[in-house]
């Protein structure tokens, strides 16, 4: 990377670290560092909301997915804006009416501390190893494109987060959120600019859409019924609707945003700001991915473009082997870019129908040969699991994008990676120290007291999270395992808010019981079906829903007192 | 145009405008079902 952009990185790093700092005068007592004394207006709120949901993942992974794939993973966000109603009208007040610090302290007043503290604990484990993922994943990809070790790299990313957040509370991290979610879609922005600028002249962007609308990769709707796959519209609108109610409902990261409006209205309106924006957003970044993918028609695209295994392999054992499929993918690219040139120039008709056909023979070799390269890299690594569409974004902006736009676009990533670390911090230590060390340890403990600790529990979390995504190689089964365990949770304790907040007559023993069943029927069928992801949190819900109101009918003297309040 | 007039006011006050979500919501899917068939 040339040295303007590595000085635009280093800037962006320097003024978003003073600008949290800016923030400790304001986080001098509990309620300003952790819910920023419920004073934030609505759009900073809603902005924060958003930067906490555009990860460094989305930035890489959902580019990649674009590219490779398409637009059908949209499909996944059409039921936030419903969700986002709902929330708005159920929830919301609750929380607020209540004046607490965290979703599941709300849990001890409405039912009892156990199901208080183990949703907390649920939380707090699934979360911090979650937290290193999202550290982890873009240090691995941005360590390889800027030459860096992925232990800097993860430093880079999340000192100066961790710093920031632990002085600067919840306060510092909405303001530094909304300035990153400007750069984030400013950067988006000026990729789509710069991809469509880069198209050969006499390839419109019309035609260049309908080549990628050749392969598929424009599907936005899957109408087929079919619970094995979370691409479909029925997926999208019925399963993920459960995803997102508990998501944003329950979920402290998310709850925590809402929690520091200034009013109810207020945190409804940052609420609604998402139901606006997520799925243009999303579309927006899918459509980086697909232009990309219409980019590298018309120039030809390294085989591979993680650029450490493309070297490890052409000096490897398998040179040979290697440079062999190397000129098969040459021959397979220049074949398919005389064809897409042949296609976008054609006018409706059989001759069209014709060449469309030829045209994606062409694509199906490009990719069998792509993939038949990834396949080498799974052998020579021993990671089955490697994905090069990770580095397809990275690997654009180092090398088609100028000076100057190639370090804001990296900035970008950084600024997404942080804004999405900040928030789940300050979520961590607000949830280790309400619902655990002030309510089981110190519960006379003083708010100078409190705020000294928060800040070092912040901190702790931060080195934490840093210590998992630096050896999240090694971690890997067991940060499955973990996140794993925290899909299970997901559903069940959407569950458990519903009998809170929908049914008067349920009791603690019956929310408690319904969770650990409602768990324990989604670990089934994870393990037993083919069921997809999404649904599970249908299955979670539903179960915690039935069996709590179960255990709350079956028990009289509870239900009486349950009630009564 | 509907989305940015509720960014620039503050609509803390005002009643949320759920009819509003769910008809930007159908005509977003719309634009999106119409983009899918247009390129397909």
């Amino acid at each position: 990377m040339h040295p303007v952009d590595w000085t635009i990185v280093a800037l962006y790093l320097v003024w978003i670290v003073w600008d949290g700092l800016r923030m400790t005068k304001r986080s001098n007592e509990l309620e300003g560092y952790f819910l920023a004394s419920r004073s934030l207006p609505w759009w900073a709120v809603g902005l924060s909301v958003m930067a906490t949901q555009l990860s460094a993942i989305t930035m890489i992974g959902t580019t990649g997915q674009g590219f490779a794939d398409g637009m059908r993973f949209l499909q996944y966000y059409y039921a936030l804006p419903l969700a986002m109603i709902v929330l708005s009208v159920t929830l919301v007040p609750f929380f607020h009416k209540m004046k607490v610090y965290t979703a599941y302290e709300y849990l001890e007043s409405r039912f009892d501390v156990k199901t208080r503290a183990f949703t907390s604990l649920l939380f707090l484990l699934s979360r911090s190893m979650a937290l290193g993922v999202v550290i982890s994943a873009p240090a691995i990809v941005l360590s390889v494109v800027l030459g860096l070790s992925v232990t800097n790299t993860v430093l880079i990313i999340a000192l100066p987060t961790a710093v920031y957040t632990m002085f600067g509370g919840v306060q510092a991290v909405t303001w530094t959120d909304v300035k990153q979610v400007y750069l984030i879609v400013g950067g988006l922005v000026a990729a789509v600019v710069v991809l469509v600028m880069k198209l050969p002249s006499d390839i419109s962007v019309v035609e260049a859409l309908h080549l990628a609308g050749a392969t598929g990769r424009l599907q936005t709707f899957d109408f087929t019924f079919d619970l094995t796959n979370q691409y479909t519209f029925w997926s999208g609108t019925i399963a993920a609707f459960f995803l997102f109610c508990s998501y944003f409902g329950t979920d402290q990261s998310q709850v925590q945003r809402y929690l520091a409006a200034k009013s109810v209205g207020a945190a409804r309106s940052s609420l609604l700001m998402s139901a606006y924006w997520k799925i243009p957003l999303q579309a927006l970044v899918l459509l980086v991915g697909v232009l990309m993918f219409v980019f590298y028609l018309f120039t030809s695209p390294p085989m591979l473009f993680n650029p450490v295994h493309d070297e490890a392999l052409k000096a490897g054992p398998r040179a040979g082997e290697y440079a062999e499929l190397q000129g098969e993918f040459d021959r397979a690219v220049t074949s398919r870019r005389t064809a897409a040139r042949a296609l976008g120039g054609a006018q409706d008709g059989a001759l069209k129908a014709s060449l469309e056909a030829a045209f994606l023979e062409r694509e199906a070799e490009v990719t069998r040969v792509r993939d038949e390269a990834i396949g080498f890299v799974r052998v020579a690594s021993g990671d089955a699991g490697y994905n090069d569409v990770n580095y397809v974004f990275p690997s654009f902006i180092l090398t088609y994008l100028p000076i100057g736009l190639t370090g804001l676009l990296i900035a970008a990533i950084f600024a997404a990676a942080m804004s999405t670390i900040s928030s789940e911090l300050a979520a961590l230590s607000t949830a280790t120290i309400i619902d655990f060390y002030r309510r089981f340890a110190r519960p006379d403990a003083g708010d100078a007291h409190l705020l000294r600790v928060s800040r070092v529990s912040t901190g702790l979390w931060g080195l934490f999270a840093s210590g998992v995504a630096v050896y999240a190689a090694e971690l890997g089964s067991l940060i499955e395992v973990v996140n794993r365990f925290g899909s299970f949770f997901y559903g069940s304790i959407l569950g458990v808010f519903i009998l809170a907040v929908g049914v008067p007559i349920a009791t603690g023993n019956g929310a408690f019981i319904g969770l650990l069943i409602g768990m324990v029927s989604v670990a089934w069928v994870a393990s037993a079906t083919d069921i997809a992801f999404l649904w599970h949190n249908v299955v979670g819900a539903v179960v915690v829903v039935a069996v709590g109101l179960a255990v709350s009918l079956a028990d009289p003297t509870s239900r009486v007192k349950a009630a009564s309040r | 145009m509907l989305a940015q007039a509720e960014m620039t006011q503050d609509p803390s006050s005002q009643r949320p405008h759920y009819a509003r979500v769910l008809v930007v919501w159908v005509v977003v899917l719309l634009a999106l079902y119409a983009f899918q068939q247009y390129f397909s």
